[in-house]
């Protein structure tokens, strides 16, 4: 019997998951699209968490740039929040955590464009902070990048549902 | 009493609980998620344009300079590491005996990611809850609109003027300890604002000092010429090709020296 799994058991089971593909037709490739997704989550999260934790005192002056807490709400997040990045990085690697971690990515990632659109509305110029220093400024495309993440999260969450599953 | 023990045929089934489903069932494999962890951790290392990049491409000296960087990175980022793996294994602990409900994984991610973030400010000795005054300059800095003046002229320029000038290092201690420029004064942000007046302490108010970083990427030497003009000393700036720039007037002179002998 063909495995329903779409988390690779080993790295080189990744032609038996193109095999499935073929064989499950639409729904092989929808699993596709979600390990993708959720290859992508992690490798952002990850990324995030890696240079924020090396730089927590420009993760201090990322958030208050955007003007939106006070002084010690942003030391408290950015001691709190790589830590979170970390963990949900961890939690969509964890095919039993995957679901939870992909509702709790997309609260964060939509709490995420709200503040840069409310940082676009008001005329600031700031970076976004997003990925260290030397990330570009709050605009479309930081806008357009996160809103995508969003979008991968809440179509992972959404897949583990009772009724969408294939 | 035998004629009244139950037969095995006759034992009362019990309904057993259904198997919760699951989109897959697949075990956690902890070699294939490590495995998928070192390499994204690897390839957003190298993506980051860490040490291990600049150990392929650097050679000679260079190349011993970069090795010994990648190992003050590891000293470092060992007992974060730690932490990354410890989270991890939790996670696949609580997953199989009290995480069922939405709520109680919620409540078990808000306390270990609560527990790993303080963790990790005590493990690190430049993290914010240990330098708590910084960290309030750097969340007031925001609006400090003043700029500090922004030398980008070449190191041998500036030696030419034979203008008196107090050299400062804006560089965290362990890559000070790797290397640092002679007469240099270690001011990294990490440190105290009383203990970066004590090293200033001689330094007249209006001597020039120039803030020097690795390079011109690196934005510490803004900020910390921003703190040490806080604190008093008008005539501060920043040499923007930081280290890179006077190691290449270094390698000018080292060469002429060559040439002359």
């Amino acid at each position: 019997m063909a495995s329903r799994s779409i988390w690779p058991f080993k790295l080189q089971g990744f032609s038996e998951m193109i095999e499935q593909a073929y064989s499950y037709g639409f729904k092989g490739y929808w699993r596709l699209v979600i390990l993708f997704a959720s290859l992508c989550l992690v490798g952002a999260f990850f990324l995030s968490a890696w240079i924020h934790l090396g730089n927590q005192f420009f993760v201090v002056k990322a958030i208050t740039d955007y003007k939106l807490v006070g002084t010690d709400a942003a030391i408290f997040l950015a001691a709190l929040l790589p830590i979170v990045h970390l963990l949900l990085a961890l939690m969509l690697l964890n095919h039993r955590w995957r679901q939870f971690g992909a509702e709790l990515a997309s609260a964060l990632l939509l709490c995420y464009v709200f503040a840069q659109l409310s940082v676009l509305f008001r005329g600031n110029q700031v970076g976004c902070g997003c990925f260290g220093f030397e990330d570009s400024p709050i605009g479309l495309w930081t806008i357009s990048r996160t809103s995508l993440l969003f979008v991968m999260a809440g179509t992972i969450a959404l897949a583990y549902r009772k009724s969408l599953r294939p | 009493m035998a004629e009244f023990a139950p037969k095995n045929n006759d034992r009362p089934s019990v309904p057993r609980r259904s198997a919760p489903k699951r989109f897959d069932g697949q075990r956690l494999n902890c070699d294939t998620a490590l495995c998928y962890g070192i390499v994204t951790a690897a390839s957003m290392g190298l993506m980051t344009r860490w040490d291990g990049a600049s150990i392929i491409c650097s050679v000679g000296d260079s190349r011993q300079e970069s090795v010994s960087m990648a190992v003050v990175r590891a000293y470092q980022f060992a007992p974060r590491l730690l932490l990354v793996v410890i989270c991890f294994m939790l996670l696949g602990i609580s997953s199989r005996n009290f995480s069922r409900t939405r709520t109680s994984r919620l409540f078990f991610v808000t306390v270990i990611s609560a527990s790993a973030a303080f963790c990790w400010q005590m493990l690190d000795s430049s993290s914010l809850l240990r330098n708590l005054d910084a960290a309030r300059w750097m969340a007031a800095d925001s609006e400090d609109s003043a700029t500090i003046s922004r030398c980008e002229r070449p190191y041998t320029e500036i030696l030419n003027e034979k203008r008196p000038f107090v050299l400062v290092d804006a560089r965290p201690v362990p890559y000070c300890q790797i290397h640092t420029l002679p007469g240099a004064r270690l001011a990294g942000i990490e440190l105290h604002l009383d203990e970066m007046r004590l090293r200033l302490r001689d330094v007249g108010k209006y001597t020039p000092i120039v803030v020097y970083c690795q390079s011109n990427q690196c934005q510490w030497a803004e900020l910390v010429a921003k703190r040490i003009r806080a604190t008093g000393f008008q005539n501060t700036s920043v040499f923007v090709p930081g280290v890179n720039g006077i190691q290449e007037y270094l390698a000018i002179q080292a060469a002429r020296v060559q040439r002359d002998d």
